[in-house]
């Protein structure tokens, strides 16, 4: 104890004359003062402290989203408790699930379906946007301690002026305290602890901090159990109350310190939500036939026939024959088709080297600049065929430079790939990369123009070509048959075409539907959105 | 009684006064705070507010309306784009965070519409007043913020996770416009979503920081 330079108690004592009661009623007055206001900080602190030893957590709250009832500066004391139902309602501290570095001080206002909390600041207008899952929750709020986290609060937010009061207040009372004891000269005896003076306590007092300070963290931990201190506090108590002030001061000073290391601040944060609320998207059901005719097709035949006639979807436009012309013998009508959009969805099988299907015309129109052509189908052939092509003569197969031209044709290879042939002084080639011989519908399509031709399966474009023009030639229009001799370019497989001098019918063993054709070249997204709507 | 017996018998009570003013101060506090009856009745703002209001509905109420409403969807290689203006007018200084919610279908699938409506999200803070960025999106400037891209059922759908650096300062009424633009391309390998609706709310959330 550093008395050294403390004034002698004779000097003290003789300060406040004794015979003068005014003044020592005054003193009477400040020492209840100061003595009630050291009680009740040391009060406060037990209360916040204490429960730690049964298991409770002091949570210094941060910000004011549970007003009016806990303010910016209380400290919530949590006990461990993981029953939904018994947070249901009330303040509880949990980790932010949105930001898990925060601990967070909301009312559980509704246990969600999936067993989560949902929770909310009382000032807020809507419930927390997260839900709080139950490993999260760190204790149910039971004590709320007014004010006893301001200083924490304060040394966050720097305002100094409010510290620099709370320490004055502390120290000044004290001092008085200190100086009300004097007065009683008998009551020195009691005390038990040296010489009771007021120079000597502050002194002993003041560099309290410091030694916190130097000592480091061991000498915080030593510093920081309060129990100890409490229960010697405890017998001061009724005790004159030389101590009491110094203890009172200690406590302030050790208790500002080991709060702001050992209570953890919670945020009960502000929180407010704007919406656009209901938006939406609807896509319609298309029909694929509906698309197709509203593209203006020069030929579409839906193949959903039962006789020998291929009817015409759009007008004006050409029939069709299933030639020859006895269906039951060389085509399975009426099998089931390509389109989910179509009623009745219907197509027609090939079932013979002989099946095919021709312009009901017989005249020849000439061979269009540009076209688009599109059929669907569905094989496991592994000997290839002709799908769609414009060929002379209208039946039948003929010699290549004997009358016999043919080409702008779909046909599929002997692994199954698809091509799109057309002839311009040399055979221009397009291919599907993989095999389409699946057993399942496919969509072909193949344009022709001025920027090129291009082979869409499935309503992705597969393959293009710069090549613009096909062979100038009159002709008809054919579906599931034709001679394919000389367009042997890149044929794999089974059954490669001979040469061009030799006429070879290439029947195509598998099912066809929805036969459009165009005397233009439809883009890229049309041929898309046809597809998209089948 | 003498003046040393007063003087003694004070200071025997002025600790009892002092811990019995701490003892009321918490259990008044605990009272007021913890009971279980206390549900959340009030709207009390005294140390201050965060609130977001948006353009859909010119600010009137923090619902606001759609602002996609597409009916009749065909796939387009062109996105459509629409604009929308949020106001914070706290006082309190937070970050604005904008998700999704309430998507339907919410299944992650291919099949499903909202798995093929895709939607690229930014924003513009600086400059933008209560009508300056039309709902067309006449008058937006995007900022560097990478905008956000997602298939509408798997946008962000937490405060958390949300897109945007709006951080309004709570010192006045503050704007961000925020660009949503939806496409809608499944291209020819996506199954059948003919028929089929998908909707999605879009949630503006602001918190304290």
């Amino acid at each position: 104890m550093s008395t050294s330079t403390a004034p002698s108690p004779e000097a003290a004592v003789d300060a406040p004359p004794p015979t003068e009661p005014h003044y020592s009623r005054v003193l009477l007055a400040a020492g209840f003062i100061s003595r009630a206001w050291l009680w009740f900080v040391v009060g406060c602190l037990a209360v916040t402290l204490l429960p730690i030893l049964i298991g409770w957590r002091p949570y210094v709250v941060e910000s004011g989203s549970m007003e009016p009832r806990i303010h910016v500066g209380d400290v919530v004391l949590a006990s461990p408790n993981q029953d939904p139902q018994q947070l249901l309602g009330r303040v509880t501290v949990f980790t932010d699930p949105a930001k898990p570095e925060n601990t967070k001080t909301h009312r559980v206002v509704q246990i969600a379906p999936d067993g989560t909390l949902v929770t909310k600041g009382d000032a807020n207008p809507t419930p927390d946007s997260v839900h709080v899952p139950m490993s999260d929750v760190r204790g149910l709020g039971r004590l709320l301690v007014r004010f006893v986290g301001l200083p924490l609060i304060w040394l966050q937010t720097q305002e100094w002026l409010w510290l620099l009061l709370l320490v004055a207040s502390l120290i000044g009372s004290a001092y008085v305290v200190s100086r009300d004891h004097e007065e009683e000269p008998t009551s020195s005896e009691e005390s038990g602890d040296g010489p009771d003076d007021a120079a000597g306590e502050l002194a002993d007092v003041v560099p309290f901090p410091t030694r916190l300070a130097a000592g480091g963290s061991g000498q915080i931990a030593a510093t920081s159990p309060l129990p100890p201190e409490l229960q010697r506090t405890a017998g001061p108590a009724l005790k004159p109350a030389g101590p009491l002030g110094r203890w009172a001061l200690r406590a302030g000073y050790s208790v500002v310190l080991v709060a702001a290391l050992i209570i953890p601040t919670s945020q009960a944060a502000f929180s407010a939500t704007t919406k656009s609320v209901g938006n939406s998207w609807s896509v319609p059901n298309f029909d694929y036939t509906t698309q197709v005719k509203a593209l203006n097709p020069w030929l579409y035949w839906k193949l959903d026939d039962t006789g020998t006639t291929a009817a015409s979807a759009v007008t004006p436009g050409l029939t069709g024959t299933y030639n020859p012309g006895n269906g039951a013998a060389y085509f399975t009508q009426s099998a089931a088709g390509a389109l989910t959009s179509d009623t009745p969805n219907l197509a027609v099988t090939l079932n013979s080297t002989s099946s095919c299907i021709n312009t009901t015309s017989t005249t020849s129109i000439a061979a269009p600049p540009s076209l688009t052509e599109i059929v669907w189908f569905k094989t496991t052939t592994t000997v290839g065929g002709k799908l769609l092509g414009f060929e002379t003569p209208r039946t039948g197969v003929a010699q290549a430079g004997n009358g016999g031209t043919y080409d702008r044709h779909i046909y599929m290879d002997g692994t199954g790939k698809i091509w799109f042939g057309v002839y311009n002084g040399g055979d221009q080639l397009l291919s599907s990369p993989t095999a389409l011989n699946n057993g399942k519908w496919h969509m072909a399509a193949a344009t022709l123009g001025s920027s090129g031709m291009a082979l869409y399966i499935d309503g992705a474009l597969v393959a293009s070509g710069a090549n613009t023009m096909g062979e100038s030639s009159t002709g008809w229009f054919r579906a599931g048959c034709g001679n394919l001799a000389g367009w042997s370019d890149g044929w794999t497989g089974a059954n490669t075409p001979p040469a061009s001098t030799t006429p070879t019918n290439y029947p195509f063993a598998g099912s066809l539907d929805e036969i459009s054709i165009w005397n233009s070249a439809l883009t890229a997204a049309q041929i898309n959105f046809l597809y998209f709507t089948h | 009684m003498s003046r040393t017996a007063r003087r003694r018998a004070l200071r025997a009570v002025a600790p009892v006064a002092g811990l019995l003013a701490a003892g009321l101060l918490v259990w008044q506090g605990s009272y007021a705070a913890f009971s279980a009856t206390t549900t959340s009745p009030t709207n009390n703002w005294a140390t201050g507010q965060v609130s977001l209001l948006n353009s859909t509905n010119a600010f009137a109420t923090p619902i606001g309306t759609a602002a996609f409403t597409v009916a009749n969807m065909a796939p387009s290689a062109t996105a459509v784009s629409k604009c929308i203006t949020v106001q914070s007018n706290g006082n309190l200084a937070g970050n604005v965070k904008l998700y999704a919610a309430n998507v339907t279908p919410s299944v992650v699938g291919t099949n499903q519409l909202s798995a093929n409506i895709s939607v690229t999200i930014s924003e513009m803070t600086a400059g933008v007043t209560n009508s300056n960025v039309t709902a067309a999106c006449v008058g937006f400037v995007a900022n560097a913020t990478t905008p956000l891209t997602a298939n509408l059922n798997a946008l962000p759908t937490t405060y958390g996770t949300g897109f945007g650096t709006f951080a309004p300062t709570g010192a006045a009424t503050q704007y961000s416009a925020y660009k949503i633009t939806y496409l809608f391309n499944p291209g020819p390998a996506v199954a059948d979503v003919q028929g089929k609706s998908a909707s999605a709310d879009f949630v503006w959330e602001i918190q304290s920081s």
